[in-house]
């Protein structure tokens, strides 16, 4: 029996790989089971750190999971005559296995800084060196995303603003700033195509920017438990032409400031 | 002994299996009858018992003939009214019954998907989800609905409908289904229609039922025996029927022609609009337009806080009576909270927040809560001078007014000091 | 050996003739370490049976959304048709993990196998303080009646999610969970919290105290190793979970405004007092769950270790360096908290010092995995079902353990935070590493705790199922977790972005359906083999240490003979004696061949 166990040991890094590949290939029936498009300028980073680190972890575990398969296939009882090899273990090698994966460790950690910095720390400039400012100010609340445009004054949260619900329309090719805050309790602003995702919290205000760089309709995910309606708060988000972009909030703004209204000509459906 | 241990075990497993399998039947969901307006009409009539089983379940076995059952709603027909303009029927086969895709992906049963946790199979406004809410979601059986373009006793057109379901009511729980595609929108404001139709015609029966006589139920069921006077008797209680059916049909059939209109509002310069906001105010405070009586000496809306919507007030009045309260809660009537006006500092407005939506709230007021109407405070040229009305185009005003409160930071210390002081911005 | 006839007192002779105060006495409210481990282990199996329910609940909604769900659907929304409503899938699953997570797997290792383990296996009589014991486990009740009244009306349990984070869980009106229950959940969390509390510094001082002669600290079992370090995680951990608990409890009941930011209104609620901060809580929850984590997992890492020693029939490989990385676990447990929380809207720059701690302990992970691979070499591999479900735990921990690397770097966990990835990583760390080595635990030592052996074809065929339905359910969320796919939905399937993943979700619960149903074997087993499996004697797995050297079951006071130890726990095929094993309690021979044992120092 020993050697079916091995075997079925054996499954776990045939299976495990095999998985991933398939996946990441996308052939039937796991179209699409894999990191979705990216387009962010500054998403790719992201993606490459997950592949790096995929391959890495992929030839640790390939390497562990066979040698683990190796010993319990060599030194099955019931198939090994070789005396018990009494060791209690061996200095060299403990300090080779710590300081190996340590180095690496430490590689990766300082690797990544910059990428997490340039994420979370470094908000775009404009050119006299001030912050950008955010386009749009966008609010979780229970359980919708509220999307406030700064109007003609650049500033969010007067007057003139453009108050929108779930439709989150933005310029392609462009750095964008969002500030994001939330009006309850906690949500999560999750783009998966632009790899952005940062909480939103009560009380703080906090900015995610990034540079669409294709047109398309995505989506906008609440990504952190915020009640019973956390599924319903789903957002679109639409990367269209700056022309586009400028018509369409100049029409939403021409509608929300609408100050006349005449019934339509009654019809039939 | 092992043996006949091993056979008792077998057993055991059999019965747990059995029950689990008789357990996995997925029962049909039904509608629930209007038990709490059943009560209220037949103690009003007196009947000290309420209604019998009998006359009950005829009022029940009416609504299934006429309304279907939530898997497969049908809907009544009526002379004289057109139902295809009112409520399509492929529509709402789509949005009732369970969810499922079919073939093509097309998304069926969107009603139990999207809205029936909170506003009940039956649309009492009752689902499982609903108790959790402030405000607690529509009750669609009365047939009344608070945010629309028509006049208090009007239907809300379907674009109204549409509106609230695409926009959401914002500063409720009622979310945004504007990613849904049009079709299923549609498909969903119908069935909303149908729900409210249904609960308004059980209304009406429940109020016919009251006058029943002896054994008579809403419509007889004949029996062998039955000679022509039965017969006879019988199509005179569906044509009853049918007129409480037709009445509810009318009124939705006519909605379209009852949006109140809207005059331009006047081009201002920065200055008059300034004047306008200003005038706004003055009626804000004074007596005839009076919305300082309930919104608030700074528009808090902190005026009065003891008041309750109509869907709590037509069964328990003052919610004072805590038998009376607890009966109707016993009945499914949601425990009553108070309603508050709305706070205009905040900038949320759940109607709308667009100038001609502020327009209608003002102008209509809104149906099923204390926040009258001002359209009967209107002068109209045959008005003496000294009649204590508002002009027409003061109403713009006001709205200008209630326009510019969310930003008047000033008058709102709390929301100041929150924007100054206590929003950490990271400028990293 | 096992042939001897030992004039101990067996507990099934004082059946007849006891009277309902003796009965209590011996069995209720036990003051012996081994009936408390049992209560504790039968109490934990029977929670582990609902929270795999409740897991099952939340894969149904997963794979056939708003379809009616058996036994529930009908049972709770009959007018709804069976189908589920949106907050009791929330319910479903902070419920799933606060019972996975407080009521089956901390009391299952420290509880059960910690209360009959420590003393049998450092050769003491009972542990240092009975009384103690005893109230650790009673401790456990007003948890277990908290948490079982949470279920008993709408919405059916806490919804805020076994994390709790406020706002949605300090204010009562944040969400359906968050009334009632959410107040007996953090009472019931407390009340396990005083259970371990008292657990953990009972194991401490009889670990330290109540040695038998001979057994140096480097001679204890690493099963004793894992307990003990996890006792001294409690120890300093807990406090800080409790005091948040009370702080959180007293801003949902007295309008404290810990957790709360100035002038918040969650559904229309009344204003918060204010001059919280919700990022707080996570801080303090985390200060303990992190460690947490560790508590879960480091007493099934030795319990592992011992028994792959055993059926490999070979000395533990590196016993002190996995001894140090134990500890170095422990020790850096502590300050890598911050990683459950890189975009929660802490300081980004926090979120670096975090990334390098987790980074780091990687390590001691990685060393014990070499040392366990190290351990397998060269040995003569008895592969008994105890040792499957030991060498499962190694392989699945492989691959929970390099999923983790993804989640350490920040940059990557800003995509995969909160996705599917997150959740098939500590699957792998919980169910397919802790789950399995209990179940291996279980097999191994259940001679010793019932006098029998299970049966083993049994147990073989319910560690194949469970292995093979394991990795389809939770492997297959990694890959979800690569599309972005987000915890918690009830619903996923309306984004665009995961449409498409439903089949694969159907194919996860089906297999999460088998493989629950798959424990149906394990408990036939269990539960026959309590009276009909093999009677065993002392030693039936050929063992060294010193809870074999007990009667089994052992009677009260543990060991017939005072216990002298001679030696580690881990001579197997020593070239001093002629038998597989050498057992800690044998004196050498008089006739010992000196030798140079290599690669010893």
């Amino acid at each position: 029996m020993g050697r079916f166990w091995s075997l079925l040991f054996l499954m776990v890094p045939v299976f495990g790989v095999g998985v991933f590949v398939w996946a990441m290939a996308g052939w039937w029936p796991m179209r699409g089971h894999w990191l979705p498009e990216n387009i962010n300028a500054h998403g790719g980073v992201i993606d490459s750190l997950f592949m790096f680190i995929l391959v890495l972890t992929g030839v640790i575990f390939i390497g562990t999971t066979l040698v683990m398969f190796w010993f319990m296939w060599r030194y099955d009882a019931a198939a090994n005559s070789d005396r018990v090899a009494y060791s209690h273990g061996s200095h060299t090698l403990e300090v080779v296995w710590s300081i190996l994966p340590a180095a690496t460790l430490v590689f990766i950690a300082i690797y990544q800084m910059n990428a997490w910095a340039d994420a979370k720390m470094r908000r775009p400039k404009l050119a006299d060196g001030n912050l950008k400012p955010p386009v749009a100010e966008i609010t979780g609340r229970q359980f919708e995303w509220r999307i406030r445009y700064a109007g003609e004054d650049g500033d969010v949260g007067t007057a003139d603003d453009i108050q929108i619900v779930n439709d989150l329309h933005l310029p392609v090719n462009e750095e964008i700033v969002l500030s994001i805050k939330s009006a309850d309790v906690l949500h999560s602003f999750f783009l998966p195509n632009m790899r952005v995702k940062q909480d939103v919290v009560p009380g703080m205000k906090q900015y995610v920017w990034f540079q669409p760089t294709k047109m398309g309709v995505y989506d906008i995910v609440c990504a952190e438990l915020c009640g019973w309606g956390h599924y319903k708060m789903r957002g679109r988000l639409t990367i269209e032409s700056r022309e586009k972009f400028d018509a369409w909030l100049a029409q939403k703004y021409g509608e929300q400031n609408q100050a006349t209204f005449t019934p339509p000509p009654a019809q039939s459906e | 002994m092992s043996k006949r241990t091993n056979k008792e075990w077998l057993g055991i497993g059999a019965v747990l299996t059995l029950a689990t399998v008789a357990g996995c039947g997925a029962p049909e969901a039904e509608f629930r009858r209007y038990e709490t307006f059943a009560h209220k009409v037949a103690k009003n009539a007196g009947l000290e018992k309420g209604f019998t089983r009998d006359q009950l379940q005829g009022l029940d076995e009416t609504m299934q003939a006429l309304f279907g059952t939530p898997d497969q709603p049908t809907l009544p027909a009526v002379e004289g009214i057109e139902m295809g303009k009112i409520v399509n029927s492929s529509r709402v086969t789509m949005a009732a019954g369970p969810v499922w895709s079919d073939e093509k992906g097309t998304s069926q049963g969107l009603y139990r998907e999207h809205c029936a946790h909170c506003h009940g199979i039956t649309g009492d406004g009752a689902g499982p989800t609903a108790v959790f809410l402030n405000p607690y979601p529509r009750d669609y059986r009365k047939g009344q609905f608070k945010f629309k373009s028509t006049p208090v006793g009007q239907k809300p057109t379907h674009a109204d409908l549409k509106k609230i379901v695409v926009e959401g009511v914002a500063g409720t729980a009622m979310p945004s289904f504007k990613l849904l595609p049009d079709l299923e929108v549609e498909a969903l404001v119908d069935y909303v229609k149908y729900l409210s139709i249904r609960g308004e015609v059980e209304r009406g029966l429940l109020d016919k039922t009251t006058n029943l006589e002896g054994t008579d139920r809403l419509v007889n069921v004949l029996d062998k025996k039955a000679g022509e006077k039965d017969k006879a008797k019988q199509q005179e209680q569906v044509a009853d029927v049918k007129g409480v059916v037709k009445e509810v049909l009318e009124k939705w059939d006519g909605a379209a022609g009852a949006v109140t209109q809207i005059p331009q509002r006047p081009e201002m310069t920065k200055e008059q609009m300034a004047e306008s906001v200003k005038h706004g105010r003055e009626l804000f405070f004074g007596t005839i337009a009076n919305c300082v009586k309930c919104h608030g000496d700074s528009a808090l809306g902190d005026g009065q806080l003891t008041d309750y919507d109509e869907w709590a007030k037509e069964f328990i009045t003052d919610g004072k009576n805590p038998k009376v309260v607890s009966t109707y809660v016993s009945l499914g009537l949601l425990p009553p909270r108070t309603i508050r006006p709305r706070n205009l500092r905040l900038g949320v407005f759940r109607g709308g927040l667009r100038p001609i939506d502020i327009y209608w709230r003002i102008m209509n007021g809104i149906e099923g809560t204390p926040m009258p109407a001002l359209a009967t405070n209107i002068r109209k040229p045959e008005d003496p001078p000294e009649a204590k009305k508002l002009n027409p185009e003061e109403i713009w005003d006001l709205v200008n007014y209630v326009q510019s409160l969310p930003y008047e930071k000033i008058n709102n210390a709390l929301e100041a000091y929150r924007e100054a002081e206590n929003i950490r911005e990271r400028g990293l | 050996m096992s042939a001897v006839s030992l004039p101990v007192h067996h507990e099934a002779q004082g059946d007849q003739g006891m009277s309902a105060r003796q009965f209590i006495n011996a069995y209720v409210f036990s003051l012996d370490h081994k009936i408390i481990g049992l209560q504790f282990l039968f109490s934990t199996l029977l929670w582990f049976l609902v929270g795999g329910l409740l897991a099952l609940g939340i894969r149904w909604q997963l794979a056939w959304p708003w379809s009616s769900m058996p036994v529930i659907g009908p049972m709770l929304f009959s007018g709804e048709g069976g189908q589920i409503s949106p907050e009791f899938y929330t319910t479903l699953f902070t419920m799933h993990a606060t019972v996975m997570i407080f009521f089956v797997i901390i009391p299952i290792l420290a509880g059960a196998f910690g209360n009959y383990l420590i003393p049998l296996m450092i050769g003491a009589d009972d542990m240092a303080f009975p009384t103690l014991n005893m109230l650790s486990y009673w401790f456990m009740w007003p948890a277990f009646i908290c948490i079982g009244l949470s279920f008993l009306w709408p919405p059916y349990g806490a919804g805020g999610g076994w994390t709790s984070y406020p706002p949605l869980s300090a204010m009562p009106e944040a969400a359906p969970g968050s009334a009632w229950a959410q107040t007996m959940w953090l009472l019931g969390v407390t009340c396990v919290g005083i259970s371990s509390m008292l657990g953990s510094v009972n194991y401490m001082t009889t670990i330290i105290q109540m040695r038998a002669p001979g057994m140096t600290m480097f001679r204890l079992p690493m099963t004793i190793w894992g307990m003990f370090i996890t006792a001294i995680l409690q120890a300093f951990a807990l406090p800080v979970l409790t005091a948040a608990g009370f702080m959180q409890l007293m801003d949902r009941m007295l309008g404290t405004g810990f957790f709360l930011p100035e002038g918040l209104v969650v559904n229309n609620s009344a204003m918060a007092s204010g001059g919280g901060q919700p990022i707080l809580w996570q801080h303090l929850f985390w200060f303990y769950s992190h460690p947490a984590v560790y508590i879960m997992i480091l007493p099934a890492m030795g319990m592992v270790s011992d028994i792959i020693a055993c059926f490999a029939r070979k000395p533990l490989f590196g016993y002190k360096p996995m001894v140090y990385s134990i500890s170095g676990i422990a020790g850096l447990g502590f300050i890598v908290w911050g990683h459950h929380m890189f975009v929660s809207g802490m300081n980004p720059l926090l979120g670096m010092t975090f990334m390098v701690s987790t980074m780091m302990i990687a390590l001691p992970s990685a060393v014990k995995t070499f040392n366990w691979l190290g351990t397998i070499w060269g040995g003569k591999i008895q592969y008994t079902t105890p040792m499957l479900f030991a060498l499962s735990f190694v392989s699945m921990f492989i691959i929970g353990g390099l999923s983790g690397i993804f989640m350490a770097a920040t940059p990557v966990d800003i995509f995969i935070h909160d996705t599917y990835f997150i959740v098939a990583h500590f699957h792998y760390v919980l169910f397919a590493g802790t789950a399995m080595a209990v179940f291996g635990a279980i097999y191994f030592w259940y001679p010793k705790m019932f006098g029998r052996m299970m049966d083993e074809t049994l147990g073989k065929i319910h560690f194949f199922l469970t292995f093979i339905f394991l990795n389809g359910t939770f492997y297959t969320m990694h890959i979800l977790g690569a599309v972005g796919f987000p915890r918690r939905l009830a619903d996923p399937y309306d984004y665009e972005t995961f449409k498409h993943l439903l089949p694969m979700n159907q194919f996860m619960s089906v297999c999460a359906i088998l493989m629950v149903a798959t424990q149906v074997i394990f408990a036939y087993n269990f539960i026959r083999s309590m009276f009909f499996g093999t009677p065993v004697g002392r030693n039936p797995w050929g063992a060294n240490s010193l809870e074999w050297f007990a009667p089994s079951p052992p009677g009260h006071g543990n060991f017939d003979k005072q216990p002298i130890v001679y030696r580690g726990p881990y001579e197997y095929g020593s070239p001093e004696v002629d038998t597989e094993n050498y057992p800690q309690w044998i004196p050498p021979p008089s006739d010992l061949k000196r030798i140079q044992k290599p690669g010893h120092h």
